[in-house]
């Protein structure tokens, strides 16, 4: 899929709200109306950028989780932070990039993955909605899983791409009376990621340019074939980053200019790599990176939606919920957004095929 | 009509429907009107703190006034299901067959991002900000909302190869299809 083919397709929906944009500028208010006006409230400040709290100097890894009376607020609502435990960011970043050192490097023809999207929807299907008709008065929360294979193509820059999904597709209600209103109206099917919660399970296996699945530092796309050989010591790999971040701080590819924070820009790029299949030496050196950045914090001990513990890393917004054990990236969390839970990853050497461990 | 009053109205009908169109996808079809005319009520009492560039700054102040608006109970609605409504409502009187596809199509494929990647698609998509304007309308930094923008239109353009890839025929532009199995 070309980029002006995407375009395209998103510019389809133009028209329909542009109708009634147009419906409704007819029947605009004249500007003296509007000048009379009393505003009725304040227009909601923007919040303030999170302050810095660190805890300094490098501990053990015992020491990373220390007790302590409370947590920071300001979660999501998502995850529920455990409420005696304060954790020491540095500390927990340095024992992290331990931990990923000591995982065992493996390697495979494809890279398997199997995610978990939710989300909040607060209506019915579009198909249900009839002209006119209002929103029904129900809010549900829905995920489903989808499995990927990504398979590089021998001789090529190409890769294999195989989904399946949706898979166990659930849709859970905040109250009774929500789940009330939802029986009341048809039990209407609700949106999950790749369809709907009634939508069958379906397989496709199409062969595209790598950069489809390329994970992202800044402006630069990291080719599938070289991300296990992205550096694997902390001075080669912020060397690398340094050189990209210098690059993209003068302009980049598609207008972007990266951010003065050199942290900022790596945390953002860690996203990516952190979901690609890098090294253990490279996710290692990330944590050690990352340590050495005071904007980024552990916000505390969560469980993700599998259940699973974990400890969340903040900042930019987003939520990252690491596994203490493997030092893996458990879930992407947008804070007050959708949220992405890894529940299997791995390499494999055939598609379709599932990883042992 | 003095120059502030001027520059006022300027602003009110150049960029009514573009305010409107945002608001719209956040609110109640019903509120979409009134709250567009707050936007444009708080636009009047700070006429002079509205940079050259105005429409950022009218969708940042409809942004809040939506969130307020809404209220905490419905804030979770989907932009896409918004958008599906809007766009059910207003096609229900078109006779374009070919359009009502093509809106089809796209929405399938917007469900699947999620909501923050969609309001980043449509924010540079519809209104034209660069990704810094942008940014400052969805309430985070640059780098985070480009990275939100490229995964919303990889996730979107995957999508849509997937939806191509599961037709019977698929179309010449997904090839090379390898094989297409439903389980």
């Amino acid at each position: 899929m070309k980029s002006d083919q995407v375009n395209a397709v998103i510019n389809a929906l133009k028209p329909a709200v542009d109708e009634l944009a147009d419906a409704a500028y007819e029947r605009r208010p004249a500007p003296s109306v509007l000048r009379a006006r009393e505003v009725t409230a304040s227009v909601r400040r923007r919040r303030p950028v999170r302050g810095i709290a660190l805890g300094l100097g490098a501990v053990t890894a015992a020491a990373a989780v220390a007790v302590a009376a409370t947590l920071p607020s300001g979660g999501s609502g998502h995850h529920q932070a455990t409420p005696s435990a304060a954790i020491d960011t540095r500390a927990f970043l340095l024992a992290s990039a331990d931990t990923a050192a000591k995982q065992p490097t493996t390697h495979g023809t494809c890279w398997y993955k199997r995610t978990r999207m939710s989300q909040e929807v607060g209506g019915p299907l579009p198909s249900n909605v009839k002209p006119g008709a209002r929103p029904l008065p129900f809010r549900a929360s829905t995920a489903a899983s989808h499995e990927d294979w990504i398979c590089g193509l021998p001789g090529t820059t190409d890769v294999r791409l195989r989904s399946r999904g949706p898979l166990d597709a659930r849709a859970t209600f905040p109250t009774k009376k929500d789940e009330a209103a939802w029986r009341a109206a048809g039990s209407p099917p609700l949106d999950v990621n790749g369809g709907t919660t009634t939508t069958k399970p379906f397989t496709v296996t199409y062969d595209k340019p790598s950069h489809i699945a390329n994970p992202v530092i800044g402006s630069f796309e990291i080719p599938w074939k070289s991300v296990p050989n992205l550096p694997a010591t902390k001075a080669d790999l912020n060397s690398h980053l340094r050189g990209l971040w210098q690059q993209d701080r003068k302009g980049g590819a598609h207008g972007y200019t990266a951010p003065a924070d050199y942290c900022q820009y790596v945390f953002v790029a860690a996203w990516d790599l952190f979901m690609a299949p890098t090294s253990s030496g490279t996710r290692s050196s990330l944590y050690r990176i990352l340590a050495d950045c005071p904007s980024l914090r552990a916000t505390g001990r969560v469980t993700d939606s599998q259940g699973r513990r974990g400890v969340a890393l903040t900042s930019e917004g987003v939520r990252l919920v690491v596994d203490p054990a493997t030092a893996r990236l458990m879930e992407f969390d947008e804070t007050g957004g959708d949220r992405l839970t890894f529940e299997k990853q791995g390499w494999v050497d055939t598609i379709g095929a599932l990883p042992t461990r | 009509m003095d120059e502030r009053e001027a520059r006022f109205t300027r602003l009110y009908e150049t960029h009514y429907r573009s305010v409107f169109g945002y608001v719209a996808l956040r609110v109640e079809r019903q509120a979409a009107e009134d709250v567009t005319g707050e936007v444009f009520a708080v636009a009047w009492r700070k006429v002079d703190e509205i940079p050259e560039r105005a429409l950022p700054w009218l969708l940042g102040v409809a942004k809040n006034l939506a969130r307020r608006s809404h209220g905490a109970t419905d804030h979770t609605r989907r932009l896409v299901d918004r958008l599906a409504a809007l766009t059910d409502t207003a096609s229900a009187d078109r006779d374009a067959a070919d359009g009502v596809i093509a809106r089809d199509q796209a929405l399938s494929a917007l469900a699947a991002l999620s909501a923050k990647e969609a309001e980043a698609v449509t924010l540079t998509a519809w209104h034209g900000l660069d990704p810094a304007e942008a940014a400052r309308v969805a309430g985070c930094s640059r780098a985070a909302f480009l990275v939100r923008l490229h995964r919303g239109r990889r996730r979107l353009a995957r999508t849509l190869d997937a939806s191509a890839g599961d037709r019977e025929t698929p179309e010449p532009i997904v090839r090379p299809r390898v094989s297409t199995e439903k389980s």
